[in-house]
């Protein structure tokens, strides 16, 4: 199973962006880890300030779980060097900077919906939402997505979440 | 062996040979993200191998490349032993199989000294960075039993990565990656993902040049300022920079190997060591031209201007001599530079750099000596700019500071006529002024190209046959006085002049030749020009492979074509994406012609959408762009071969027949007449007499316009039918396979409109693939569809009816179980 290690260094949104993607895309992201802990699918969410953090998610990779780290207040070379073993596990997703807009937890879970085939009627009751208010939703998300129509939005989605792998 | 890599056969066998040989251990050798994890797992395929890969940030930890190698399957208690235990538990745990230690630079001392035991006696395979500090201390204390370096990819190598990753990647893209990446297959990977940024690389990028030592960065500072190699004696550390893998040496110079560091490295160089740099490089390179610009750049005007006049007398073409003048205004105050201003604008001018031009105009001081040569100068720009009422502002300007009776008064009669002819569209009058230079040419002896020129424009313009005979003599006048910028212009318009009348061979011809010229006599952007006539007659002949490549990759470059040309080269690109059924691809196109401006920019916008608006039957929608372009549109001969498009269209609205402007009907301008008068005979239901006309129409377009010829030939086919002519199958059926040929799938569809009318019918493929129930055409339109096409859309990129994707995509959701088009998506496509 390929595991995802994103490193993000844009701030506390562009990493609540990327917990929400890891869980739209199925990864159960925890900020603790039991000893011996080590089950499928699991992503360890941890600030790394110095070496010695680096050490840590590395050591926790190597066992088998996924890396969420936030790494905005790394020293340069931490964060050189931790990046670049991680490159060499696995897949790193690299957030240096906010890739433009992002979605609230809000509109993630109603695009995870659409890009799963549900209509938006359908999402709006799995919601407990008004159709307006899906609609509201929607407009705004395809609007961050620069997209012009849902189609397209969901694809943008799609694309989106697809820098990340999925869990087995 | 394993799945063989791009580019990588050769040392995968060569691992594999000396494993064989016991030539233990092997070390491959190369610089980060080349290959050398992915050629080892490649070449060790099949056979039994541990794998321990060490970390940088780890590199403190004992024993970690064997635990990770072993696992489980050693006692953890074996990790408290000491080297020589340590070995022989690995030996004993390892069997038959072959230990990789990946990354040992980064190797602790305890696995180091295990390496240093197992060296000879077990089949090790190591993997070491280059240009890593810790790389030199390794291999000084195990002794390779055999090194293979791995090098970067080829070009070659490395496009065939970045195509075998990106397959819808035009050459220059892939070439661009391939620069960038200097061949190193993670960086290809890396940049070759389109939805990634580029910022985690220049990150990664930075951290490698940051930790070089202070000789080696000085090198990489000298190259980045300079922007081309340089001689290996004059870098510091140059050695170094090769070795890491930063640079590479070519014939004794060296060269950057990543365009990728050339981006990130100013980011280290300090204002200090960035002076210090160009001073270097002014006593470094030769050439007078280069040494002005570092000369100036570190701050020594004076040395810097006298460096740059010596370039102004040496530049062997108008383009060098710009830019030296260029320089030297700069080192001089504003009054002293404004000659030097003025002479490189007129130089830009010449080869039709006018942004350049213009810039340099900037705040010329308002001089009686100086006065002529500005307005003149501003009037060029504002008509390559496209620009009408500048054009007219400047030249009235230009007229008043013109002295009579002299070369002053015959340029500005010339531009004057040109303004009548390109502005107004009065060519009687062009030609009045024209003649006038002339003789004034002949009185005074001088300005007879320009006069000459002028002549042969305003009889081309004027379907006055005597163009045939004026452009040659024009270009022979150019010729024979050294004059290459007014040559360049001339052939321009000779090009113009035979593309419409044909033969168009003659145009392709003088085409290819002015690019050479242009291209031996570095003057790119007329290069660009006439490399864009060449696309513009490939898409004539329907060679849409040539428009796609060559065009969208002259549409990127940066410089080199003015407004105009851009403009034009668009709208060529866009015409060729509608004929090929991408509708929506082209029409993004068209934003594009409309972002730039101009009118010409405005006509050509309303004329694609007609095109395109014309193919996807909404005919009303065509007549609104039809206001549109005869608002911007003043050249007959365009409105004349747009025509066509509006007569189609209105033929199927029931709006009044357009009348075509009066013009000589010959050539691709014949064709658009003698289809505008079919389509007439066709709405006056005379359709036996309009299947003679677009016969006639597709002969009188042959040679000169395939897409509107073959248009013609179904129309011929589609009035045959509608007179009941029993060859009317026949003809449609050839017209069909005729645009089949030259891609044009609108033109296939009414032909296939026009056969089901008569009763013909085919069917479609039904090919279904191993792993899926639903055809080959289902599957690529749901694929479409989760591209975030609609379905229009995916009816407009395949040619075929909306319809007819509405009924494929009910078939598939069908066939699949999909509750609705997401969801059969995301069954499909598995998103």
């Amino acid at each position: 199973m390929t595991l995802p290690y994103v490193v993000v260094e844009a701030g506390p949104d562009a990493l609540a962006e990327a917990r929400g993607e890891l869980g739209s895309r199925g990864w159960r992201v925890v900020d603790h880890l039991d000893i011996g802990h080590r089950e499928g699918g699991l992503v360890y969410a941890l600030p790394v300030a110095s070496a010695d953090d680096a050490a840590v998610a590395l050591f926790t990779a190597i066992e088998g779980v996924g890396l969420l780290v936030d790494a905005a207040s790394a020293p340069r070379p931490v964060v050189d060097r931790l990046c670049d073993d991680l490159r060499r596990l696995g897949h790193l997703d690299h957030r240096v900077s906010g890739g433009g807009p992002m979605l609230t937890a809000e509109e993630r879970v109603l695009m995870d919906l659409l890009a799963g085939g549900s209509t938006l009627g359908a999402a709006a009751d799995a919601l407990h939402l008004s159709r307006r208010s899906a609609d509201r939703r929607l407009a705004a998300a395809r609007t961050k997505l620069g997209a012009d129509a849902t189609g397209a939005a969901i694809a943008a989605y799609r694309r989106r979440l697809d820098r990340l792998p999925r869990p087995a | 062996m394993g799945e063989l890599l791009v580019g990588r056969s050769e040392p995968a066998r060569a691992l594999v040979d000396q494993l064989a040989e016991r030539a233990w251990p092997v070390v491959l050798y190369g610089e980060a993200g080349v290959g050398k994890t992915a050629l080892v797992r490649a070449a060790l395929g099949g056979r039994g191998y541990r794998e321990g890969g060490c970390l940088a940030t780890l590199s403190w930890s004992p024993y970690l490349p064997l635990r990770r190698a072993f696992g489980p399957d050693l006692d953890p208690e074996t990790w408290d032993g000491d080297a020589e235990y340590v070995a022989e538990a690995v030996t004993a745990a390892l069997g038959e199989d072959i230990l990789f230690v990946d990354d040992a630079q980064w190797a602790d001392q305890d696995t180091v000294r295990v390496l240093e035991l197992l060296a000879a006696t077990v089949p090790l395979v190591l993997t070491v960075r280059r240009g890593d500090q810790g790389a030199a201390a390794l291999l000084a204390r195990i002794a390779a039993g055999a090194r293979i370096d791995l090098e970067p990819l080829d070009g070659e190598d490395a496009a065939e990565l970045v195509r075998t990753l990106r397959p819808r990647l035009t050459p220059s893209e892939v070439a661009e990656v391939v620069d960038r990446s200097g061949g190193n297959p993670l960086l290809i990977e890396e940049l070759a993902d389109a939805d990634r940024g580029t910022e985690s690389l220049h990150r990664a990028m930075l951290a490698r040049c940051r930790d070089l030592p202070e000789q080696q960065l000085e090198g990489l500072a000298l190259m980045t300022l300079a922007g081309r190699p340089l001689p290996e004696r004059a870098i510091p550390g140059a050695e170094g920079l090769i070795e890491s893998g930063l640079a590479r040496s070519t014939d004794g110079y060296v060269a950057m190997r990543h365009a990728l560091v050339r981006e990130v490295v100013g980011e280290l160089i300090s204002e200090e060591r960035r002076i210090r740099c160009h001073q270097r490089l002014a006593e470094v390179l030769t050439h007078p031209g280069e040494q002005a610009v570092h000369l100036q750049a570190a701050g020594d005007c004076g040395a810097a201007y006298d460096a740059a006049m010596r370039a102004v007398e040496e530049a062997a073409t108008t383009g060098e001599r710009v830019a030296h003048l260029q320089t030297a205004a700069r080192c001089v105050g504003t009054e002293s530079g404004a000659e030097f201003r003025l002479q490189a604008a007129e130089a830009a001018n010449e080869i039709g750099e006018c942004d350049t031009a213009a810039a340099l105009l900037d705040g010329l001081p308002d001089r009686a000596d100086l006065r002529f040569r500005i307005a003149r100068q501003r009037t060029d720009i504002a008509y390559f700019r496209g620009d009408a009422e500048a054009h007219r502002a400047a030249l009235a300007a230009q007229v008043e500071a013109a002295t009579p009776g002299t070369i002053e008064e015959l340029l500005t009669l010339v531009e004057r006529s040109f303004l009548k002819l390109v502005v107004d569209s009065d060519v009687p009058a062009a030609a009045v002024l024209a003649e006038q230079a002339l003789a004034l040419a002949e009185r005074i002896d001088e300005g007879h190209v320009a006069a000459l020129k002028a002549v042969a424009d305003a009889y081309y313009l004027g379907s006055d046959p005597r163009w045939r005979d004026a452009y040659p003599a024009a270009l022979q006048r150019a010729q024979e006085e050294g004059d290459f910028a007014r040559e360049c212009r001339i052939a321009n318009n000779y090009i113009s002049a035979t593309e419409t009348y044909g033969p168009q061979s003659v145009a392709r011809e003088l085409a290819r030749t002015m690019a050479l010229r242009c291209a031996d006599a570095k003057l790119l952007g007329l290069q660009r020009t006439f490399d864009f006539r060449r696309v513009n007659l490939a898409a004539h002949a329907c060679e849409y492979d040539v428009v796609l490549a060559e065009a969208s990759t002259l549409a990127a470059a940066p410089t080199g074509l003015g407004v105009l040309d851009r403009t034009d080269l668009l709208f060529t690109l866009a015409i060729a994406q509608v004929d090929l059924g991408l509708v929506d691809l082209g029409l993004e196109t068209t934003e594009r012609i409309e972002s730039l401006g101009s009118e010409r920019g405005h006509s050509n916008y309303h004329l694609v959408r007609s095109w395109a608006f014309l193919e996807l039957r909404r005919h009303d929608d065509v007549l609104v762009e039809e206001k549109a372009f005869r608002e911007y549109e003043h050249d007959l001969a365009r409105i004349a071969f747009a025509t066509p498009v509006f007569a189609w269209a209105a033929r199927e609205t029931g709006a009044p027949h357009p009348t075509a402007p009066d013009v000589r009907p010959r050539g691709l301008l014949g064709g658009a007449l003698r289809e505008v008068d079919a389509i007439a005979l066709l709405r006056e239901e005379e359709y036996e007499a309009a299947a003679v006309a677009f016969a006639n129409a597709a002969a009188a377009y042959e040679g000169t316009h395939q897409r509107a010829g073959a248009r013609c030939r179904w129309a011929h086919g589609e009035a045959l039918r509608l007179a009941g002519d029993p060859a009317a199958a026949a003809a449609l059926v050839d017209a069909e396979a005729h645009a089949r040929g030259l891609r044009l799938v609108h033109v296939v569809s009414r032909c296939e409109r026009s056969l089901r009318a008569l009763g013909v019918r085919r069917s479609a493929a039904t090919t279904r693939t191993d792993s899926s129930p639903l055809t080959a055409r289902e599957l690529e339109i749901v694929m479409l569809a989760a591209e975030g096409l609609t379905d229009k859309a995916i009816a407009a990129r395949l040619g075929i009816a909306h319809r007819t994707v509405q009924t494929l995509v009910a078939n598939a959701r069908r066939k699949v179980g999909a509750e609705n088009r997401r969801h059969l998506i995301s069954l499909v496509s598995g998103g």
